[in-house]
């Protein structure tokens, strides 16, 4: 039984842009849309669930104009959804992340104050699914290449996504989730698109089967390629919904 | 004759559909709104009356119900495990809390209609559930 705290947040990211620095607050929320379905002859109300649910997200804290700060990823995002990923539960491999398949962001918000810093807040609705999983690398430089420590599931069969944010100050990177049953001999599960300089995000699905062990591999995609400047979040959540 | 207090109050939730097992959350609930009962009424006066009128249309509701308390992650039992996941918004429980006397509860359907987690800074992250009663609410002795 773990209580946890704002120190446990492990990261906050849109689109391969790390927030976490300046954000004070989060408060995520899902919402199942229902209808009254109380009918003549009913004497108490009855509400019946559509089958549509919806995500909302807000956002506070300070304002900051630095590049690839919060100004930067909130300036020209009003109107757009992109993949938004955050972490709660610490940092260790396997612990638990959320992510929006698409944050829809509705607005952007400065407020400036006397004798007080200039806050910075936004809300973003759900464009698609809204999903939890697992980590298979936090927010940290990708550091050597190759196979990293495996998470230990259950396999399943009902599908999944994969989610990916990266940011990368030079070099390409390729980079795979992979599967095994035993532990020991993996094949690919997801293959995301190449990385390349700046910051990004994808996210990817696949209706089959995901083994019991999964983990995530980094190959540079050149000779030159230096994953040591590649920043990335992996996840992988099992089980897919539309 | 006697007053109850937060102490003797117990929330329990089934874990899967209406016919799964209760299991007590009230180790998780620091806030709760209380089970609020309505009966709808419509005006009645008429042409003459100086003095509004109003009378049971023999319709009720249940207000929804809000609980919260710190987020825990715990598997099975706490609010994320029974409230918290995808499949569980828009699902529905059966819910019946303990005021404090001895065998009758009050019971009822709900869909758990909404589910919210904040984490904030220099604070223990905490999560908000909303249910929303559906149907008639009992007195059970169990």
């Amino acid at each position: 039984m773990t209580k946890r705290s704002a120190a446990d947040v492990s990261f906050f990211l849109i689109d391969g842009l790390d927030m976490l620095g300046t954000v004070t607050e989060l408060d995520d929320r899902r919402e199942a849309k229902t209808e009254e379905s109380h009918t003549l002859g009913d004497s108490w109300a009855e509400h019946s669930y559509v089958g549509n649910r919806m995500g909302e997200l807000t956002q506070q804290g300070f304002y900051d104009d630095a590049a690839g700060a919060v100004h930067d990823a909130l300036s020209s995002g009003p109107g757009q959804s992109r993949i938004m990923t955050y972490g709660l539960e610490g940092t260790a491999t396997g612990a638990r992340f959320v992510g929006f398949a698409g944050a829809m962001e509705v607005n952007y918000h400065r407020q400036v104050s006397r004798d007080a810093l200039t806050k910075a807040k936004a809300t973003y609705k759900s464009h698609g699914p809204v999903e939890e999983g697992r980590l298979l690398h936090t927010w940290k430089a990708a550091g050597t290449t190759g196979q990293k420590a495996s998470v230990n599931g259950t396999a399943s069969s009902t599908g999944g996504a994969a989610y990916l944010q990266y940011a990368a100050a030079s070099g390409e990177c390729n980079v795979r989730i992979v599967h095994s049953s035993d532990d020991l001999s993996f094949a690919t599960l997801f293959t995301f698109t190449k990385t390349s300089v700046g910051h990004g995000s994808e996210r990817l699905t696949t209706t089959g089967t995901i083994e019991r062990y999964t983990a995530v591999d980094f190959t540079t995609a050149s000779a030159t390629g230096k994953i040591s400047v590649f920043n990335a979040m992996v996840g992988l959540v099992r089980g897919l919904t539309t | 004759m006697a007053k109850t207090d937060f102490s003797v109050t117990k929330f329990q939730i089934t874990s899967t559909s209406t016919t799964g097992a209760f299991h007590d959350l009230s180790q998780y609930i620091d806030e709760f709104d209380g089970l609020e009962i309505l009966a709808e009424l419509q005006e009645s006066h008429t042409l003459g009356d100086s003095w509004a009128e109003q009378s049971f249309t023999n319709f009720r509701r249940i207000s929804p119900i809000r609980i919260a308390g710190f987020y825990d992650d715990v598997a099975a039992s706490g609010p994320h495990a029974l409230l918290g996941n995808t499949t569980d918004i828009g699902a529905e429980r059966v819910i019946k809390v303990n005021f404090g006397t001895t065998n009758a509860y009050p019971k009822c359907d709900v869909i758990v209609k909404r589910y919210s987690r904040k984490p904030t800074r220099g604070q223990l992250t905490r999560y908000e559930a909303e249910l929303l009663p559906t149907g008639a609410l009992t007195i059970g002795t169990t």
